[in-house]
């Protein structure tokens, strides 16, 4: 089901808006990410989303229809919480079973969907058990599948990894987008963390201080990041950045002058900055101090002192350890300029538009 | 050395003070087993000579106890049941429901419990007696089927279930009333079994009440019956002693059986209040 | 769902859960508190008709000459700093030893809590048998230290005492489950923080345990109090439908049965319900008053 937001505000109180003029569409059939800090307005986005938090102003379409006003229950959305929210007193064969209970299904037919949707989730041989006796990842398992019961329109995961440890995270984060590319159902999917975003992603939508800092798939937010927010909530290692000025003289010749006039910020990603000159296109040589070189596995990363600022390099491999100071190149890809307000003006490759 | 003393030590003064408390009940019932001179022996005798378990036969049939057990069984079961009803309902609404004067009206509750209950009985007594329901079950059981108490504890209890469970119920289509039945309740299992114990055992217990609001014979509770017993009984302590027993015998059954859930629920009320 | 305002709707069904609630609790608790509260002023008061005539402080006038009223405040203050104190301590070392074993503790907790789950009655019948004074197994040990035999339940310098002494034996197992689930609340780490710090188990005791299980003593004393001021069944059980020898066990709740139940003295029994909850409102403000400063939350 395709979900479109036009012009949605949230306030809580009244006075402050928590979420403002919110506009997007998210196309049927895709898993969709909602990341951000936290306060930045994500869960309480879902929320809107799965009609458990009524909208202050503005429209909700599923597909054609207004949902605006209607409840979580009319919206036929399937949701997945933080802590997995099953009911402790039902076997797992009865929770996956209860919306259709809901709804006064036989008990032979939704005991045999119960067992269908257990077999997709990989539950199926813990039908008998109650949630007490199952792993934090096998509640997920059951919470995806008691969501999925009802054949949502939309199936919503709050932050679903949150409580699994670091391996069995990047195991269910296969899962969910297993699962979701079985059923085709559009997933939309909250988290504070990244990683999990840009692996399992089709679209991420950035959202902080209550406003959506870009919605696009995760290659391009990682290679033109909208703005200067964007850039430092995407990667790993955070980008360097550091004021324009610093690094002005250096880019007379490959930066427009009115787009220089304008720039405020850089940002370099740290495998932008590389010791030799590998026939990427380059925007900058910079002459730079070379201090703690470490090497670890097949990655080599050195702190640059250049004009009183310190970067980051991950490409410092090749380098004789002895080696203090040096020239070192600057890619185009990965290299951006911000103006005040924080807005990508050079990068990526908006210059080619 | 030192330590094994102390160990010995703790647990023969713990064996002494837990003996202090049995002694009444295990003189109860020695007692209850004696004959009539055997109870009047110095110095006591412990272990009567015959075991007269006749003494409760013969007990039981001095007074109508069958009927009294019967009052008693009746006024615990329906004032249980009908105050579990109630404040099931009543917590609910204080923990989930949003309505007008929630507030006001749970400080005014609040307020209420620190109101001795024994300022209550003469208001009531009238009442009930406008009603004409004095000497009756009614009157027995009506003034009983709200408690506050038991409201506080369950919607401590509900509260504490997490909000998302309401919310993924919901989701699920559950409405306000299949979510209280299907999920919350079967979820809070352990504390309406505790309050529901200790409203047993008060309910089973309670004298003033029940004193003051029956006048006839065939209307009074154990506990009254049991003290009436005693003018007609008189010196016959092994037929007081038999009689008390089979008043004390059903809670402690209940008490074996549901222990872990009484001492469970003390410490929640007991501790939150 | 979230963030929504009561409306029209949401109260009236709301009142619907709350109903059968409400209506027994403002018939049998809410109105009443008000009646009774209003006819502790009915001077002139027809039982029959509930006609009231006149209003005015009569009642509590009476109430302050009233000698036998006076005999109820002693006593009961009398019983109330008798029972509570010693329960309190005596629960606490109780609990301070169980916690301490491994063995049998099961079994000895179940034993403690026996008296709380009888019958006030019908455990009152045994102690009215235990303090027999010519056959009774009170003055049998007694005489087994040399000591004369004491008309327990029949002399009234001995009555109140006797009556202390089953009320404690009856409530001591109540307040132990307390005390033992605060002592199961402490966290370890604290003792070893301190053994570490080199206290030793006295010091321990002192510096952990008590300002730890303070909110409980509180509590403990708080409930203590209140049920201890409300004294009646163990009364009229014990000394078979009589405030005690030469109503040396008279209490204020005796006194408000005798005036209400058979003197039909009604507004004056109003008079003195009120009386006993300004009394125990008092001595809780005094304890709230104390536990500011040496409760430890």
């Amino acid at each position: 089901m395709k979900v479109t937001f036009k012009d949605v505000t949230l306030s809580y109180d009244g006075k402050k808006d928590t979420l403002k003029h919110l506009n997007f569409q998210i196309p049927d059939g895709t898993l969709v990410s909602l990341l951000g800090p936290s306060g930045g307005g994500k869960t309480t986005t879902l929320n809107l989303i799965s009609g458990l938090l009524p909208a202050t102003s503005g429209h909700i379409y599923f597909g054609d229809e207004d949902v605006t006003k209607k409840d979580a229950l009319a919206r036929k959305v399937g949701m997945v919480f933080q802590n997995y929210s099953l009911y402790p007193h039902l076997t797992v064969r009865d929770n996956i079973a209860f919306p259709l209970k809901m709804q006064k299904v036989k008990k032979a037919e939704r005991y045999k969907r119960a067992e269908e949707l257990a077999k997709l989730v990989h539950v199926d041989d813990q039908l008998d058990k109650k949630p007490g006796g199952l792993s934090g990842g096998q509640q997920q398992r059951v919470a995806i599948a008691r969501a999925l019961a009802k054949s949502p329109s939309l199936l919503l995961l709050d932050e679903p990894l949150s409580n699994l440890d670091a391996r069995l995270r990047i195991e269910m984060r296969q899962e969910i987008r297993r699962i979701q590319q079985e059923t085709g159902v559009t997933t939309i999917f909250v988290t504070h963390d990244q990683d999990e975003a840009l692996h399992i992603s089709d679209n991420i939508m950035v959202l902080a201080q209550g406003t959506i800092q870009q919605f696009s798939t995760p290659t391009v937010l990682y290679e033109r990041p909208a703005n200067l927010f964007v850039a430092k909530f995407i990667g790993e290692p955070v980008i360097n950045t550091l004021p324009a000025d610093a690094l002005k003289a250096d880019l007379v010749s490959s930066v427009p002058a009115s787009i220089l006039a304008q720039a405020k910020t850089a940002g370099i990603r740290s495998e932008a900055i590389v010791p030799f000159d590998n026939g990427q296109e380059m925007v900058a040589k910079i002459h730079a101090g070379l201090k703690q070189a470490r090497k670890y596995g097949r990655e080599a990363t050195a702190n640059l002192a250049y004009n009183g600022e310190t970067l980051l390099s991950t490409e410092m491999a090749g380098l004789p350890a002895s080696q203090t100071d040096g020239d070192f190149f600057l890619t185009k890809a990965g290299f951006f300029l911000f103006d005040e307000k924080g807005a990508l003006i050079f990068g990526g490759d908006a210059h080619d538009e | 050395m030192a330590k094994k003393i102390s160990r010995v030590l703790l647990y023969l003064i713990v064996a002494l003070g837990a003996l202090t408390m049995l002694i009444p009940f295990l003189w109860m019932i020695s007692t209850s087993l004696k004959s009539g001179p055997e109870t009047i022996k110095v110095p006591p005798v412990w272990i009567p000579q015959v075991l007269r378990w006749h003494n409760y036969v013969e007990a039981f049939h001095a007074a109508p106890f069958l009927r009294y057990f019967v009052n008693s069984v009746i006024v615990t079961v329906v004032t249980t049941v009908g105050q579990l009803l109630t404040s099931i309902l009543a917590a609910f609404a204080f923990a989930r429901l949003r309505f007008w004067g929630k507030n006001f009206l749970f400080m005014i509750f609040l307020g209420t419990m620190m109101i001795p209950g024994e300022m209550l009985i003469i208001p009531n007594f009238v009442t009930l007696s406008k009603m004409s329901l004095v000497n009756t079950y009614g009157a027995l059981i009506l003034p009983w089927l709200a408690s506050f108490f038991t409201v506080f504890t369950l919607r401590q209890t509900f509260q504490s279930t997490p909000d998302q469970i309401y919310y993924a119920a919901k989701m699920d289509g559950a409405s306000d009333w299949k979510y209280l039945w299907t999920v919350l309740v079967p979820m809070s299992k352990s504390t309406i079994t505790a309050v529901t114990v200790l409203e047993v055992i008060g309910s089973w217990n309670s004298f003033m009440w029940p004193l003051i609001v029956t006048n006839s014979e065939k209307m009074r509770t154990l506990p009254v019956g049991l003290q009436a017993f005693t003018t007609d009984a008189g010196t016959q302590y092994q037929l007081l002693m038999a009689a008390s027993t089979f008043v004390i015998i059903p809670m402690v059954i209940v008490y074996m059986f549901l222990q872990k859930y009484i001492i469970a629920g003390i410490s929640k009320a007991g501790l939150k209040g | 769902m979230m963030n929504e305002k009561p409306t029209l709707k949401s109260s009236l069904k709301a009142y619907l859960y709350l109903l059968p609630m409400l209506v027994i609790s403002v018939t049998f608790s809410i109105w009443p508190i008000i009646s009774s509260l209003l006819m502790s002023f009915y001077t002139k008061y027809n039982f029959y008709t509930d006609k009231v005539s006149k209003m005015g402080f009569d009642n509590f006038i009476y109430l302050w000459n009233d000698p036998d009223f006076h005999l109820a405040v002693r006593n009961t203050l009398i019983f109330v700093a008798g029972v509570v104190p010693i329960t309190v301590i005596l629960s606490l070392i109780i609990a301070l030893l169980l916690n301490q074993i491994k063995w049998l503790s099961g079994f000895f907790r179940t034993v403690y809590f026996l008296p709380f789950v009888t019958s006030t009655v019908a455990i009152a019948m045994v102690w009215n048998w235990i303090y027999h004074s010519d056959y009774g197994l009170m003055n049998y040990f007694l005489s087994l230290v040399g000591i004369h035999p004491i008309n327990w339940l029949t002399d009234p310098h001995w009555s109140l005492l006797a009556l202390i002494i089953m009320s404690i034996w009856k409530d001591l197992g109540f307040n132990i489950i307390l005390f033992l689930v605060g002592l199961n609340n402490i966290d370890k780490g604290y003792y070893q923080t301190a053994e570490i710090d080199g206290a030793n188990a006295w010091q321990r005791f002192w510096n952990v345990t008590i300002p730890m299980i303070s909110p409980i003593t509180f509590l403990v004393s708080v409930n203590g109090v209140i049920s201890s001021f409300k004294v009646f069944d163990q009364i009229f059980a014990l000394f078979q439908g009589t405030p005690g020898p030469g109503k040396a066990d008279l209490t204020i709740v005796y006194y408000l049965y005798e005036k209400f139940y058979t003197e039909y003295k009604y507004p004056i029994a109003a008079a003195s319900g009120v009386v006993l909850f300004v009394l125990i409102l008092l001595v809780t403000f005094v304890q709230l008053w104390y536990s500011r400063k040496h409760v430890h939350y």
